[in-house]
């Protein structure tokens, strides 16, 4: 009996380990020729697709008008539902446990805190791909120039993908295309460190507990 | 398996006169003509980008002139000498400042 309790929570342990360790691979593919945009987006884990979602070649005027026609939609949408929605406001607190947005001073106060987090959440992020293309023109060749002026120096100072990042100023007219290619694997460990290490911080207990309106 | 001199490839200077965006001020307009210089390694990575202003060709409805920036007295057909684009610019100005007669 004792032998299969522990085969059971050694089974969680190695599933927990595995979960932590074995990383999370996010690719990401986008492209603009002349009006065409495409592109595709994967998640994997452990060399199984979680998800997976492709752009389908279509030009960005029609995306704009897409998007138009679907917040014009909603807008319409939101006059009727407005008194259902209020009452959803509501439901919707309960559901995620954010009561009220926290004070500015205890915002100030967990800020050290949070950059720490955010450097520990970096640090599980590994860029195992990065390459972008870009070719722009804008309508005078002087501003082109600087523009990709900066663009360079940028590109330089952050010197972190030398030799992927490429970019073409073009002087004949106004143009915008380019590749993006960027594969990212991302560990659960680090996360779930950065996410105990915060909840350490007293400041950060502090701002959650404003939060979920337990202060 | 050294390398020979064919396989070196030095930086390389790229440089263009074009015409920039007009001005314009009241009737006038004004043309900026601009000579670009980008230098840019064997790996066509940029490295550096030269702007550097040449002249400009000032239209008005009853004329037109070049200024040249170093100072020296510059001809409208030496303007459109340096950049070619102007020469459109300049018929279509003349064209709408033509007076049509039936």
């Amino acid at each position: 009996m004792q032998f299969s309790y522990l085969a059971i929570f050694l089974f969680f342990i190695i599933l927990l380990a595995v979960l932590l360790i074995a990383p999370f691979r996010l690719s990401l593919n986008i492209g603009k020729e002349g009006a065409l945009i495409a592109g595709s987006i994967k998640l994997a884990w452990l060399g199984a697709t979680l998800m997976k979602m492709e752009i389908p070649p279509q030009s960005a005027a029609e995306e704009i008008r897409s998007n138009k026609d679907r917040r014009a939609g909603n807008e319409n949408e939101d006059g009727k539902k407005k008194g259902k929605n209020e009452r959803k406001i509501s439901a919707d607190n309960e559901k995620t446990g954010i009561t009220r947005p926290p004070s500015i001073q205890s915002m100030i106060n967990a800020a050290p805190a949070l950059a720490n987090i955010m450097l520990d959440l970096l640090k599980s992020i590994l860029f195992k791909k990065f390459s972008c293309s870009l070719c722009f023109g804008l309508d005078d060749p002087s501003q082109t120039a600087i523009i990709s002026g900066y663009l360079w120096s940028a590109a330089s100072v952050l010197g972190l993908f030398p030799g992927r990042i490429f970019i073409d100023p073009c002087f004949e007219g106004e143009r915008l295309e380019g590749e993006l290619a960027v594969e990212i694997e991302a560990r659960l460990l680090w996360a779930a460190f950065a996410v105990i290490q915060a909840l350490r911080v007293r400041e950060i207990r502090l701002l959650l507990r404003e939060m979920m309106g337990w202060a | 398996m050294g390398i020979t001199l064919e396989d070196i490839r030095l930086p390389e200077m790229d440089t263009r006169v074009l015409v920039g965006k007009e001005m314009i001020a009241g009737d006038r307009t004004i043309w900026p003509v601009m000579r670009i210089s980008i230098l840019k390694t064997c790996e066509d990575r940029i490295l550096a980008i030269r702007i550097t202003p040449l002249a400009m060709l000032v239209i008005e409805p009853t004329m037109e002139y070049a200024i040249s920036f170093d100072g020296e007295p510059m001809t409208v057909e030496a303007v459109i000498e340096l950049a070619a684009s102007l020469r459109d610019v300049l018929e279509k100005a003349r064209g709408s400042a033509r007076i049509r007669i039936d």
